[in-house]
């Protein structure tokens, strides 16, 4: 009981914004969910702030809200280093190929392509030294993680 | 509104560093972000249920890879005294099944030396009665539950 009122009396929801074009976020995103949406089939770049730049525990959540066509380009979340760790998880049989990983070898780029539907997310942790990421996409080729 | 809330507030998650041998978590660790740093591995110990409140989470983030061939990779034991209580799921990037308690309790969550990869990560629960788990690791062999 006592639990549920201090439910109501905080009543905790996450910020949620919607992101259209390239966007270079700052420490003051942390703890928000964007929705990746586009009017043009086009994905774009996000820039990750400097894991020095942000509070440890800074985190995000990305979640498509429009894919990117085929043959346009791809949403991309760019760190300023390799300092990306982390996987994807694909929701469905990866028919002999695996989800994407780092692998133990930082990354600077997730990339969401054009088999990313809507609901496909990607969430980030930064501990002032990484960004921690993990990918649940629908598809095994939906996601990269690299650095290109 | 909210942006300007957000920058009032800036939420961020509490992360702690682990890279001494041993860890007892307790009841006040909750919502804590432990970053899983020694290569020759870690015992961290979980509190019974009964002695945390219902709905304690943490998180633990592999940040160095328990690769030491000499080492035991990271244990999380969750035996302080209520028995086998653990139930989850492992899921994983690779192409093949990850793992499941399928219904039967355990008791120990471990990250496999010379197979856990930074990034690898486990988030576990308690509702007062068991600890469940959610794991994600690029590999099926990194994460178990026994």
């Amino acid at each position: 009981m006592a639990q549920k009122n201090t439910n109501k009396l905080y009543s905790p929801v996450a910020v949620s914004e919607d992101i259209t074009a390239a966007k270079t976020l700052d420490k003051y995103d942390t703890g928000k969910i964007f929705r990746l949406k586009n009017s043009d089939g086009n994905g774009y770049q996000i820039t990750l702030p400097a894991v020095t730049a942000v509070e440890s525990g800074w985190f995000a959540r990305f979640v498509i809200g429009t894919p990117p066509s085929m043959f346009a380009t791809a949403y991309t979340i760019v760190a300023p280093a390799a300092v990306i760790h982390g996987m994807a998880i694909p929701a469905g049989d990866g028919g002999g190929s695996d989800g994407a990983s780092t692998g133990g070898t930082g990354v600077t780029t997730i990339t969401l392509n054009f088999q990313s539907p809507i609901g496909d997310v990607a969430t980030l942790v930064c501990d002032g030294t990484y960004y921690y990421t993990s990918i649940v996409s629908s598809g095994v080729a939906a996601s990269t993680l690299t650095s290109p | 509104m909210s942006e300007n809330l957000n920058k009032l507030f800036s939420p961020v998650l509490v992360i702690e560093d682990l890279s001494d041998s041993t860890k007892t978590i307790d009841k006040y660790d909750t919502g804590k972000i432990f970053t899983l740093s020694r290569a020759l591995g870690i015992t961290i110990s979980l509190p019974n249920v009964a002695d945390v409140e219902s709905g304690f989470f943490v998180r633990f983030v592999v940040k160095v890879a328990p690769t030491n061939g000499s080492g035991i990779g990271y244990l999380i034991n969750v035996t302080s005294g209520d028995g086998d209580n653990l139930h989850g799921t492992v899921v994983v990037s690779e192409d093949t099944a990850g793992g499941s308690t399928s219904g039967t309790a355990t008791d120990v969550v471990t990250f496999v030396k010379a197979s856990a990869e930074i990034g690898d990560f486990v988030d576990l629960t308690t509702d007062g009665t068991y600890w469940y788990a959610s794991g994600h690791a690029s590999l099926a062999a990194s994460l178990t539950y026994t």
